[in-house]
């Protein structure tokens, strides 16, 4: 079993909204894959929806094996997924400190080691320590947000927007992180910055309305200028 | 910084010794002694609600049905079963277990529930249980209630007095050290952000059950401690939901998600109240006390919405804002 998580025909509605209307994928362990699609194409919802914040109407998930849909999220959390919301999450009253000691599953050696590994390389974090979160910065509370995920040594990240506003300096050292976590870590990248995308991602999955419409290498979707126009709106 | 520790900790000491040589100045004033016992027992009740509002954010509207049981508990075991002071403590015990169990019943089955739905839901359960108190006067007396003994120790008013300040500071610290725990940091970030804290793999329905259960078994020792000081109860006095509401009202005034807050909303609400009912015998206009109450309410809303204790932070800020800029 070479795939970490796989997708089969999962449905999800969103009140009377019918979203992901048949997303079949699959995450090769240990790649960084790229999920692309335009606006409205279902890609934060695929992320919610493994993390079981969505509950699907049909289909199946499996993680590492095991079926996770329809589990309880703190669930799917502690079995080793971390996820970064799109809108981050950041808790206004608590501060830098308290956020990684609410994220932090263990109080281990190797825990704080990643710790200190995170601070390092988020080093705005470190000096905001004392601050609450709503006061940070966008950069900051996306830094913050990443250095939840990053924390924990999960099997897998579902990372959503992670270039959204942050400086070009500070996607640099994001693009520097993800590839440093390859190999131990599976990466499930949602972005609309396709050139950020190219730099890390080896895989790449392409939903529209909902559906999985292409499912391939990076490599190859380079080639494609015909996909990449017709999904992506760029060539 | 040690510095600033220092002065911190010698401004709890000073307070600590000013809040308890209050009841030696009052010595003669029975009715003063008596306010002062209230403030404590409600400054308790209010904290215990502010933990539910302030920090996990929970809106209770049937928060009284824990104080109740509380005074009950008491009023019962003093009148049919023993007065002495292992009793007293053993009613204690009692207290804890039932309110804490009452908060893990509903908190179980409502905690799940949006917002709005867990406050009604919890209105419909106190409303419920007062008419059911109401109706099974041979238990309770009914509106009219019943008087009961105490163990000779409390019926001195200065004692009475002193155990609920003491038992205010005492679940002040409790409190305090709750809320900074891990486990208080998880219960405010459920607060601020629910999805993100499962996401982080928090089971947040048992937290929020656990913020209840220690919510209400605060309550209920709130309770308790009005029923010894009164040694009385009657449906109305102890399960009325306008308890529910000065609680509310304390802890918006004071400063909901602070302990210190409902601590100072229970004293200015209490005072203010005694003080506009005293003034109404001379000043017929102030016959409508409870009208100027509503009115202040909504001025504390509206300018200080973060509470008295919020809007002084804010001030304060302010002010050291503009002393920084002058040169």
């Amino acid at each position: 079993m070479s795939e970490l998580l796989r997708l089969e025909a999962v449905q999800t509605y969103i009140g009377q909204f019918h979203i992901l209307k048949g997303v079949t994928f699959e995450v090769p362990r240990g790649t960084v894959t790229a999920l692309l699609g335009r606006n409205g194409a279902g890609k934060t919802t695929t992320l919610r929806t493994v993390m079981g914040l969505l509950r699907p109407s049909a289909g199946r998930i499996w993680f590492n094996g095991t079926e996770i849909h329809g589990r309880p999220t703190h669930v799917i959390s502690r079995l080793g997924i971390g996820y970064v919301p799109e809108d981050m999450g950041i808790f206004p009253n608590l501060t830098v400190a308290e956020h990684m000691q609410l994220a932090m599953h263990a109080e281990d050696a190797m825990t704080r080691e990643r710790l200190a590994w995170v601070l390092d390389l988020f080093s705005d974090l470190k000096k905001a320590w004392r601050k609450p979160g709503g006061t940070l910065s966008g950069g900051q509370k996306q830094m913050l947000a990443i250095a939840r995920a990053y924390v924990n040594r999960n099997a897998l990240l579902l990372i959503d927007e992670p270039s959204k506003g942050l400086a070009p300096v500070m996607v640099a050292a994001l693009i520097d992180s993800l590839n440093a976590l390859k190999g131990e870590t599976t990466v499930l990248l949602v972005e609309q910055n396709v050139i950020m995308a190219a730099q890390v991602a080896s895989h790449v999955v392409i939903i529209d309305d909902g559906r999985t419409v292409h499912h391939g290498t990076m490599a190859e979707l380079a080639q494609d200028e015909a996909l990449k126009r017709r999904y992506l709106g760029i060539a | 910084m040690h510095r600033h520790i220092g002065l911190q900790r010698l401004g709890y000491g000073i307070f600590v010794a000013f809040v308890l040589s209050l009841p030696l100045f009052m010595h003669d004033a029975r009715n003063q002694l008596f306010i002062l016992t209230n403030i404590a027992v409600m400054a308790i009740f209010a904290m215990s609600y502010d933990l539910l509002l302030g920090y996990s954010g929970i809106i209770s509207f049937g928060h009284v049905l824990f104080f109740g049981v509380g005074a009950y508990v008491t009023a019962i075991m003093m009148k049919n079963v023993s007065v002495s002071i292992p009793a007293l403590l053993f009613v204690l015990l009692l207290t804890l277990l039932i309110t804490a169990f009452l908060g893990w019943l509903i908190g179980f089955f409502t905690a799940r529930l949006k917002s709005h739905f867990f406050a009604m839901f919890t209105l419909a359960i106190a409303e419920l249980a007062a008419v059911l108190m109401e109706k099974a006067k041979g238990i309770s007396g009914g509106s009219d209630g019943f008087s009961f003994p105490v163990p000779s120790f409390f019926r001195d008013k200065l004692t009475v007095a002193y155990v609920a300040l003491i038992s205010t500071l005492v679940i002040f610290v409790l409190l305090r050290l709750f809320v900074n725990s891990p486990m208080g940091t998880t219960i405010i970030g459920i607060r601020e952000n629910e999805a993100r804290m499962r996401a982080l793999g928090y089971p947040v329905l048992r937290y929020k059950v656990l913020a209840v259960m220690i919510s209400g078994a605060v309550a209920g020792f709130a309770g308790m401690l009005y029923g010894v000081s009164m040694r009385f109860v009657s449906v109305p006095s102890v399960f009325g939901i306008n308890l529910t509401l000065d609680a509310l009202l304390m802890t918006i005034v004071g400063g909901a998600g602070t302990l210190v807050g409902p601590v100072i909303g229970a004293v200015l609400v209490e005072l203010v109240s005694q003080w506009l009912q005293l003034m109404a015998k001379s000043v017929p206009l102030l016959e409508r006390w409870m009208l100027f109450f509503g009115l202040a309410y909504i001025l504390v809303v509206l300018f200080f919405p973060s509470g008295i204790l919020g809007g002084l932070q804010r001030l304060l800020i302010l002010w050291r804002n503009r002393r920084r800029k002058a040169p």
